[in-house]
């Protein structure tokens, strides 16, 4: 389902105050757009005014053309999931109830209740067998945040709203919930809009980002468009200095590793002194040593072998390396990186087998285009 | 022994005094917990805050008053009588119950009435739902509060002629005879000890295992 907002306004204090002034956009349908700005700048009045919780003062809300006056304000909620920052779980309700609130207002048959609040369970990794009775003072923080996501999904909305729903929970487990939601979003493709004040997780989440401030929109774009063209000095005061950094969390390290590299198969090369000759001829200072299936063991330098005798087995004088898998973003193989001390970095398959390496040149560079498009 | 003495001899007549004094309780108790929750329901809904707020104050700085003066005060308006008596154990009771009926409902997380109305409840399915429910702990002890305080005071209700184990006190006190003050005073103990350990029971079989949970928390 596609939301547009058309001329909307909110007026506070007969017009004294304009909370959302004015704005005209479309939320594209089954896909995440993150509502963003600093505090006040009429992010989460905009969010209610889509269900209803905060009336609008002016223009108008078109669910598919059609407008939210046309619709009851009850039904209309009902078929919007909706999840906040404090979760608001019904403490005096097991998580079975807790997430079968909506199914029941709707008068689901209970049978295919319980068969959705399994699935819902399941798709937000929790095994039902052991959470459906818990109460929600038995759960921990992720936990309940998962159930509170579980809840608004429960009577299948094409549309949810979320208002910062990770906002309360430490750095750690909220990374962990981002990749599950990311995951769930996959799966479900709902019209998802999400309010947040984290740009770090607007760029995580966000396929399209609408960026506010005192209740007008200063940019909505592509996330990849907001990162690399800033529209004005505010969006790039949000973004931060950082954000070439912030970019390349949005680039995988699939995209941007090269195949061109020296390896040599200790299965065929035995001894240090084979090793050498390959490398002279090689005219390379080092190069990787893979073993049985092309499993990465780790590299040897000139340098090193050079000290060594040359019937010495080659294996004894490999060196030990960190590497980064395909799925892995830029962000996570620059930490790796600088943490090992490393030039470039092996990237391997989840069994290990090498399949190319990626250059902190590369990475340098890539960072060098944000900042060159900041200027 | 001597402080039993006139206990035993009048069992016929201290039954009949304890009934009349738990007559006197329950049914000015009673309508004060049906009204005292209604009060506390009703100036505690959304856009009602000022008025909540107000009975809060209100019936906080009542809860003060002593119930000798109530007894007295309703005895200048209405006279002597078990009428006169029951109305002025039915305010004194009232008090309690609307004050933490009011209170505890204005204590409901606002973050669960939040996630209740976005998720499509409609007012009355917020309250019954959600705003009850999750007082029942404060409602269950205005009501308790009330039960004790009510008994007690029904004994003093005596003095303006509503009967009940009052009665067999403030002759005691008189005639100086402790024994009689005893046979007056026990029973109202017992009363008092045996209906709030029912109400007791009754809180724990109506409020939900989520509660007791994060009550513990």
């Amino acid at each position: 389902m596609q939301i547009r907002l058309k001329n909307l306004t909110k007026k506070y204090d007969n017009g004294a105050f304009k909370a959302v002034d004015n704005i005209s956009l479309t939320f594209d349908e089954s896909k995440l757009t993150v509502l963003i700005g600093p505090s006040g700048c009429g992010k989460t009045t905009t969010l209610k005014m889509i269900n209803r919780l905060i009336e609008r003062t002016g223009g108008d809300i078109l669910f598919d053309e059609k407008s939210i006056d046309e619709m009851d304000r009850i039904n209309l909620r009902r078929k919007i999931g909706y999840a906040i920052q404090n979760i608001g779980l019904f403490i005096h309700m097991s998580v079975f109830d807790n997430i079968a609130v909506v199914p029941r207002l709707l008068k689901w048959p209970e049978q295919k209740i319980k068969d959705r609040v399994e699935e819902l369970l399941e798709l937000v990794n929790l095994d039902p067998e052991l959470h459906m009775y818990k109460y929600p003072a038995q759960l921990s923080g992720g936990q309940k945040q998962r159930i509170g996501v579980a809840r608004s999904l429960a009577a299948d909305p094409d549309v949810i709203l979320m208002d910062e729903p990770f906002g309360a929970i430490d750095p750690i487990n909220r990374e962990k919930l981002q990749d599950a939601f990311i995951e769930i979003q996959e799966k479900i493709k709902k019209t998802i809009i999400f309010v947040t004040h984290d740009i770090r997780e607007a760029i995580k989440l966000g396929d399209k980002i609408v960026i506010m401030n005192n209740g007008h929109i200063v940019q909505y774009d592509d996330t990849i468009n907001v990162v690399n063209q800033p529209e004005n000095e505010f969006v790039e005061s949000l973004l931060g200095s950082d954000r070439a950094l912030k970019g390349l969390e949005m680039l995988s390290v699939k995209d941007n590793y090269i195949k061109d590299f020296v390896s040599i198969n200790a299965e065929e090369v035995k001894t240090v002194g084979t090793a050498l000759e390959y490398l002279q001829k090689k005219e390379k200072s080092y190069a990787y040593v893979v073993g049985k299936k092309g499993i990465l063991l780790g590299y040897c330098t000139t340098k090193r072998l050079q000290k060594k005798d040359k019937h010495d087995d080659l294996i004894e004088s490999v060196i030990k390396t960190e590497s980064i898998q395909p799925y892995s973003n830029l962000m996570e193989a620059i930490i790796t990186m600088v943490e090992a001390g490393l030039t470039s970095c092996p990237v391997v398959n989840s069994k290990d087998q090498l399949l190319g390496i990626i250059r902190f040149k590369t990475l340098v560079d890539i960072m060098g285009s944000f900042e060159k498009s900041e200027e | 022994m001597e402080l039993f003495s006139y206990f035993f001899e009048n069992i016929p007549y201290i039954l009949e005094k304890t009934w009349q004094h738990f007559y006197l309780f329950l049914i000015s108790w009673s309508i004060a917990v049906v009204t005292g929750v209604f009060i506390g329901i009703i100036s505690t809904r959304p856009g009602k805050e000022k008025i909540g707020r107000t009975v809060l104050a209100v019936t906080g700085a009542t809860q003060a008053v002593p119930s000798t003066a109530v007894i007295a005060l309703v005895f200048i308006f209405m006279g002597i009588g078990a009428l006169p008596a029951m109305f002025a154990l039915f305010i004194y009771s009232l008090v309690p119950v609307t004050f933490n009926t009011a209170s505890g409902l204005m204590n409901v997380s606002p973050d669960m009435k939040e996630a209740a109305m976005g998720m499509g409840m409609t007012k009355n399915q917020i309250l019954f739902k959600v705003e009850l429910p999750t007082s029942i702990p404060a409602i269950a002890s205005g009501i308790r509060t009330a039960a004790v305080i009510n008994i007690g005071t029904a004994a003093i209700a005596a003095i303006i002629g509503a009967g009940g184990l009052g009665e067999i006190i403030f002759i005691g006190l008189r005639l100086m005879d402790v024994s009689r003050i005893f046979a007056g005073a026990l029973p109202v103990a017992v009363l008092a000890l045996v209906v709030d350990a029912l109400l007791a029971l009754l809180e724990k079989a109506i409020m939900s295992d989520g509660l007791k949970l994060s009550k513990e928390n």
